[in-house]
């Protein structure tokens, strides 16, 4: 599976409109999805556009928020991270994390699911999930990924995990989110 | 009953429920961290309301600019006491507002549709908004 830092080689630095590294709360969470929205604005997107990213980065950032806890293994650090790229009219949104073996085990299936969807299976599995409730304990992060899939390029969510010891790893995703188009 | 008057925030929608204007309307963007704390108010007023004996015609607007998906798990909650109080033979219907080059929210209104047995009106506005 590809990972983030892989992808972002072939971007280009100059493609990187914002990338951050540090704890995520809701108040960076709304000048984040602030600063995002001006600069999209001055790339000349559309609002329609303009929101389907606010959107897929505020889901991401607010799953990173309740899974991201814990950021110390011994005297090391792993805080959070996230990175926002504009790539031939796609933007690109990553974040990274620390998580737990359990949690790990919850992702790689849902997203492993997720990845094998057609649209139309994608909002099946959406209905299904917003009807009969949370499947995960921490709130909806489920129903999140299912969304960020159904408005991402290839409908693909792209993962990684790399181990820290044995409890905890670095889990690290992305996707491409591209311009709405409407299906009949 | 009481009205129920929300200002809304950044990341909170505008949240008007008035039995005697008839107004019931949700507007806005819906991102909050914790979407129980916000929308349960809101719940159980509609709850209150179904339970009294109110009789008069509902039209629930909801008019999004964008709503995250712990929003969307309530705003369904809200759509199933409108089935409810068609149910008790109140007339119900919703219209679901979108920016008309918002295909996301147009798509999030026919997902609704397609899941609740009420009256469901998808009505397109031209306008312009910030996050």
């Amino acid at each position: 599976m590809a990972d983030l830092l892989s992808y972002l080689k072939d971007v280009g630095k100059n493609d990187i409109i914002f990338a951050y590294k540090g704890e995520i709360n809701t108040q960076l969470l709304r000048s984040i999805v602030q600063s995002a929205d001006a600069k999209m604005d001055e790339f000349g997107e559309n609002l329609g556009f303009r929101k389907r990213v606010s959107g897929v980065l505020i889901e991401i950032l607010q799953n990173v928020m309740r899974h991201g806890s814990n950021t110390k293994i011994g005297q090391d650090e792993y805080y959070p991270v996230m990175i926002i790229a504009r790539h031939n009219d796609e933007y690109i949104i990553g974040t990274g994390n620390l998580i737990n073996h359990q949690e790990k085990e919850f992702l790689e299936n849902h997203i492993n699911k997720v990845n094998s969807l057609n649209p139309d299976q994608l909002k099946e599995f959406y209905q299904e999930v917003l009807k009969n409730g949370s499947i995960s304990s921490k709130g909806g992060a489920g129903l999140g990924i299912i969304d960020v899939a159904r408005k991402a390029k290839d409908n693909r969510v792209n993962y990684d995990f790399k181990e820290i010891n044995e409890d905890y790893m670095f889990f690290s995703m992305f996707v491409s989110v591209q311009k709405p188009i409407r299906k009949q | 009953m009481k009205a129920i008057y929300i200002q809304s925030t950044q990341d909170t929608p505008q949240v008007t429920l008035d039995i005697q204007k008839g107004i019931f309307e949700i507007k806005g963007n819906s991102y909050p961290e914790n979407s129980a704390q916000f929308y349960n108010p809101i719940i159980e007023w509609l709850q209150e309301l179904l339970a009294s004996n109110y009789k008069n015609k509902i039209v629930f607007d909801f008019n999004f600019d964008y709503f995250n998906t712990s929003s969307a798990k309530f705003i369904l909650e809200i759509l199933r006491i409108l089935e409810e109080f068609q149910e008790k033979s109140v007339e119900t219907m919703v219209r679901w507002h979108y920016f008309e080059d918002d295909i996301d929210i147009l798509e999030s209104g026919e997902d609704y549709k397609g899941i609740v047995s009420i009256p469901f009106e998808l009505v397109s506005r031209d306008d312009t908004l910030d996050m």
